[in-house]
């Protein structure tokens, strides 16, 4: 499968790169990595006239500033987020999640901001579609979801494994938006609408994403299912952050992010709540997992039945909570796996 | 993946040199000769030419299932610029059909669409952009028709008919057997199992896909080179379909990047030739992409079986009565031929009295369904292997003994009326499976599962056929050449997609006349060069066309020797030997370069050929003609044991394989490196159609046409392999060799669904055993409260 011809930009900073936005508007698109934008152009799914590249733009190691705040270099790449020192001490849910990403070349091309602004995939969608015999679904501009014939929605799924590990991170992302920048957490960035899935502007650009110094009896775990080791998208993702009180046996403080169910990352804010000032026991673990299965809304989607993904959510908030309490109470709550 | 235990059978090599300066030796692993340029990119595929002034050709597909084609539009595409031609059925002045046995598809559709996949225009164009935007702007005018899309609508009474001329409505074949009497199996058994078993279709996924290069020759000859199983027969197809004489029809067969079944029979051969017709003498080519694979290549067919087998109360099995329903899409292609050895295997390798075997090959609006390593075997053994552990769970007792009890031996009747007169190693396959510590030490390491996993152990007893069975000729002819500069040619006629039978042929030929590899040449098969040898399908290529090449090559050894003798001036051959680039005079030492030698020969007497047909067997069971036409029965089988060892998540349904032993009878082995990669390709392929693969098609039209969604397992999601030959001499195999390519595929989905069983004490009968379809039995079965 070839390219469509496209012209190539490659700026060399994220000014530059924000300025040639402004220029192009839509008919440009960015490419961090390339790792998923490349497929959807082969598969004429995306046909950007533009493409801005973003591999000449120095990328920084990740450091630690004054307060003990993670700051990592959107353009990062994963298998480099995924080895990093400073990561997998500080924020060891980011580089399991990092190393959860595809394979190893999408690794070592595919960049961290890339993976947090993945778009939402579904399988009809991310199809070469000269031989579906359909008319276009709403992802593609057209009036229709192959998934739900009748629907009125888009129903593709944020797939992203970094973000989630990122919300139960309280990270936020520093974007820059022409001369001005800003920080927004990362868990505010989707809008939940798979078409248009990010709330940032047409011209802003993610170059930062901070994650807050680790806290004491915290701890952050992230758990993955997909149906092969080697190279799926998530069938469901995790992240649990736990942070235990001082006797370390009551909840102070608990996130449970889930990804790739919908059209954004979901939080179970009832099962988190229900755990604040809880005693952590087994029972208290299983219901908290009971809680979010009953609570997150899983899309409809082709490869399993949504009660089935309500199964593995349970069983995988559930394993994600052990693990996190295992960690918070022992004290070494920032070891990755 | 290879046995600890064992040394390593090969030294790192990969170095051309190296492997030249072997004289090559039966039973050794030697290098594969076709490795090097492989690994190195070197090796020049059918997708691999392209050539000077080269057009792209692609096609028109219908994108509905059924319809009455009522026009072509063709004249938009026309008008774009660097469109050469769009053509369509009317371009066409042969008979416009393919097929195997029936010739019932269309090269480009004439009445009626029956499948999405179908062609419906071929467009011609001044590269793949021009193309693919012709393809586009190509339309054509249907009246679409009601489908139908399931083997049991299909034979509803008022079904729609897929072809309103088949004698048979929606039934293409008919196939059934009859031995005693099932009737009264209620009384007679103390036992009776029955189920219904229901798998996928699946698509072979290839790396080449459907690739083909064609040209019209300034002296009218059609050159088409093309990724294929099966040169011979693709020429005469070519030739009816387009219309042309055979003998103005060169087909050209390269290394096939994968084929599987998936290239037995003609794919981009036909249209090709139609294209090259038109292109002023220009080279044409046409590759498939993989979504264009996935909808219009044939696949592995989708089954729905029922079985009921019956026993006593001492294991023995009494009778088996099974219905098979095949969905062999809207062609024939082989479909008739695999419901017939799908038939033939149904009983699996064991002893019983009375059988009812029925099967339907069924025609609907789905893809085709086609060959595919296995052959039908691999669906009913599927469905006979989990009736076993069925049995065995019923009577309480042991299911490798169930399967001793009533495995065949040599001099047995088969299940189908056959006397089994070859070689017939089941039992010393299951004995060493019952030996082994995998098998013997099960208990330990499945109470060893951590929590919310589940462990177990399953195993199968499996045969397959080799050959086409007794009217089709399975023949080979065989073709060895002494150059003029003293190297030896061989001309190989059976195509190698891969599996390694070139190498083989390279080393008997290097064997037999004591030559170095670096001295011999392979010529690939070509229909002007090599000699008709049939497909490389039916686990019968090195069988039928190595027999062949033992006797070519044994004539060209006693004609080179007793020229040498001439040339020695000494008595006799039997004083003289051939060493490599040499003959040399055994009681003198003297010496005569076969180069030398070369020149005293004319060229016919530098070229021996030899034919070679399979036996087959004498018996005439109790089927009609039809059957027997599309081969039915056979008398030369391979048999095999797998045990595999598997562990269950209980949380997320996830089905982890852990072990895998085969242990095979396939004969002598010839090169154990080329063997190797049988059983371990085969034992890959079989996982995934076992966990994860499945072409899912709604309404005719294919929903998983990538490798993203259709789920074929990766290096991680394939165990530790573990293959030990039964080596038992077939005298009628070349040097005791049976056939070894496709019998390990019908393995790993039986043998996970019952290791499955063994774990959770839950049966799917439904594959492929995904996570969820594996949950939800185990949700079910803990709802019925049944735990453990």
């Amino acid at each position: 499968m070839q390219l469509p011809r496209f012209d190539l930009k490659r700026p060399s900073s994220f000014h530059e790169a924000v300025r040639l936005l402004v220029e192009y508007g839509n008919a440009a698109k960015i490419s961090a990595g390339g790792t998923d934008l490349l497929p959807r152009m082969k598969y004429r799914i995306a046909a950007p006239a533009t493409v801005i590249s973003l591999k000449r733009i120095p990328v920084s190691e990740p450091f630690q500033d004054s307060e003990g705040n993670l700051h990592v270099h959107a353009l990062v790449r994963l298998s480099d987020a995924a080895s990093s020192n400073l990561v997998r001490t500080n924020a060891p849910a980011l580089a399991d999640a990092a190393l959860a990403v595809g394979s190893e070349q999408i690794r070592n091309m595919g960049t961290l901001g890339g993976n947090v602004c993945l778009e939402p995939r579904c399988h009809y969608y991310n199809q070469s579609h000269a031989y579906q015999f359909m008319d276009p679904c709403f992802k593609r501009g057209g009036n229709l979801c192959y998934l739900v014939p009748k629907g009125n929605r888009c129903w593709a799924l944020a797939c992203s494994d970094t973000v989630p590990a990122l919300i139960g991170l309280r990270a936020a992302a520093v974007v820059q938006s022409g001369d001005r920048e800003y920080t927004i957490p990362v868990e505010e960035l989707f809008t939940g609408d798979p078409v248009r899935p990010l709330c940032l502007g047409e011209t802003d650009l993610i170059t930062d994403i901070v994650v807050p110094a680790a806290r004491p009896r915290t701890a952050v775990v992230f758990r993955k299912l997909s149906p092969r080791g080697g190279i799926d998208f998530a069938t469901v993702n995790c992240a649990v952050m736990l942070k235990l009180s001082e006797d370390r046996e009551a909840c102070e403080d608990a996130i449970i992010a889930i990804g790739a169910v919908s059209g954004k990352p979901m939080r179970a804010g009832q099962a988190e709540k229900n755990l604040l000032g809880r005693k952590i026991a087994p029972d208290v673990i299983h219901e908290a997992a009971g809680r979010t299965a009953s609570e997150i809304r899983p899309s409809m989607r082709c490869d399993c039945s949504i009660s089935y993904l309500r199964k593995c959510i349970e069983s995988l908030t559930q394993a994600a909570l052990e693990t996190a309490y295992q960690r918070a109470s022992s004290g070494d709550g920032v070891k990755p796996d | 993946m290879k046995n600890k235990d064992k040394p390593p059978e090969l030294q790192p090599f990969f170095d051309k040199n190296i492997a030249g300066d072997v004289v090559p030796s039966i039973g050794i692993s030697m290098p594969r000769i076709d490795a090097y340029a492989k690994v190195t990119g070197r090796e020049r595929y059918a997708a691999d030419y392209y050539g000077f002034d080269m057009i792209w050709a692609g096609v028109k597909r219908a994108g509905i299932p059924h319809a009455r084609l009522k026009s072509v539009n063709t004249q938009a595409a026309e008008n774009l610029p660097g469109v050469i031609a769009v053509l369509t059925h009317k371009n066409i002045s042969g008979s416009n059909r393919q097929g195997v046995i029936r010739k019932d598809q269309p090269v480009l559709v004439d009445d009626k669409v029956r499948h999405c996949g179908d062609a419906v225009a071929l467009v011609l164009a001044e590269d793949k952009e021009t193309l693919a935007k012709a393809i586009k702007l190509t339309s054509a005018d249907f009246e679409p028709l009601p489908g139908v899309f399931t083997t049991e609508t299909a034979l509803e009474e008022n079904a729609p008919l897929v072809h309103e001329d088949h004698p048979g409505g929606n039934v293409l074949l008919k196939a059934s057997l009859e031995i005693g009497s099932v009737q009264s199996a209620k009384e007679h058994c103390d036992v009776l199992v029955e189920a219904c078993f229901e798998t996928p279709l699946v698509e072979h996924a290839y790396l080449e896909t459907e690739a083909g290069w064609a040209q019209l020759k300034e002296d009218g000859k059609l050159e088409i080179v093309a990724s294929t199983q099966t040169p011979f027969r693709d020429r005469m197809e070519v030739a009816d379909a387009l219309g042309l004489e055979p003998e103005r029809i060169r087909m050209i067969a390269p290394y096939a990047g994968g084929a599987f079944g998936g290239k037995d029979g003609v794919t981009v051969q036909s249209l090709l030739g139609l294209a090259a017709l038109h292109a002023n003498g220009r080279p044409v080519k046409m590759w498939w992409s993989r979504e264009e694979s996935f909808i219009a290549g044939t696949k592995r067919h989708a089954a729905r079986m029922y079985y009921r087998l019956g026993a006593k109360a001492d294991g023995s099995l009494h009778s088996l009565d099974t219905r098979l329903y095949f969905d062999t899409g809207p062609y024939d292609h082989l479909g008739g031929v695999v419901i017939t050895l799908a038939l033939e295997h149904s009983g699996g390798p064991y002893r019983i009295p009375n059988v009812s075997f029925k099967g339907w090959a069924v025609y609907t609006n789905n893809p085709i369904g086609g060959a595919f390593r296995g052959f039908g075997v691999a669906q009913v053994t599927a469905a006979m292997e989990q009736m076993m552990d069925m049995l065995a769970e019923k009577l309480a007792m042991d299911p490798l003994k169930l399967r001793l009890k009533n495995a065949v031996r040599k001099g047995d009747k088969n299940c189908v009326g056959v006397t089994l007169t070859h070689s017939t190693g089941l039992v010393e396959c299951l004995e060493a499976v019952a030996r082994h510590p995998l098998w013997t030490e099960r208990a330990a390491w499945k109470s060893k599962a951590g929590p919310f996993k589940r462990r177990g152990a399953g195993i199968v007893a499996l045969m397959h056929a080799s050959g086409y069975g007794p009217v089709v000729p399975d023949v080979a002819n065989a073709k060895v050449e002494l150059t003029a500069e003293g190297k030896i040619k061989v001309y190989c006629g059976v195509v190698d997609m891969g599996q390694g039978n070139a190498a083989t042929n390279l080393q008997i030929a290097g064997s037999i006349l004591c030559q170095n590899v670096d001295r011999i040449e392979l010529i690939l098969p070509d229909t002007d060069r090599t000699l008709p040898s049939g497909s490389a399908s039916a686990s019968r290529c090195t069988y039928t066309f190595g027999n062949a090449l033992i006797g070519a090559c044994e004539t060209l050894k006693l004609r080179i020797l007793q020229r040498a003798a001439d040339l020695l001036m000494v008595d006799d051959c039997d004083e003289t030997a051939l060493i490599p680039g040499a003959v040399r005079h055994l009681p003198t030492g003297r010496e005569i370069p076969l180069h030398r030698l070369a020149t005293f020969m004319n060229e016919s007497e530098r070229t021996a050929t030899q034919r070679f047909r399979a036996p087959t067997a004498k018996e005439i069971p109790p089927v009609g003609n039809e059957i027997r036409l599309h081969g039915f029965p056979h008398t030369l089988f391979s048999y095999g044991a797998h045990l595999v060892r598997v562990e269950v998540n209980e949380l997320t349904g996830v089905v982890d394989v852990k072990r895998y032993l085969s242990v095979s009878d396939c004969g002598k082995i010839i090169n154990p490196h080329v063997y190797e990669q049988q059983i371990q390709g085969a034992i890959a392929q079989g996982i995934g159609y076992a966990l994860s693969e499945e072409v899912q098609v709604n309404e005719g039209k294919v929903l998983t046409a990538d490798l993203a969604t259709f789920i074929i397992p990766a290096a991680s999601d394939v165990p530790e392999i573990e293959s030990q030959p039964v080596e038992i001499y077939e005298p009628s195999g070349p040097y005791g060799l049976k056939g070894v390519g496709e019998i390990a595929t019908n393995g790993p989905l039986p043998a996970i669904a019952n290791a499955v069983a063994d774990a959770c004490g839950v049966r799917i009968f439904r594959s492929p055993l995904t996570p969820s379809r594996v949950l939800r039995a185990l949700r079910e079965r803990l709802s019925e409260g049944g735990v453990h």
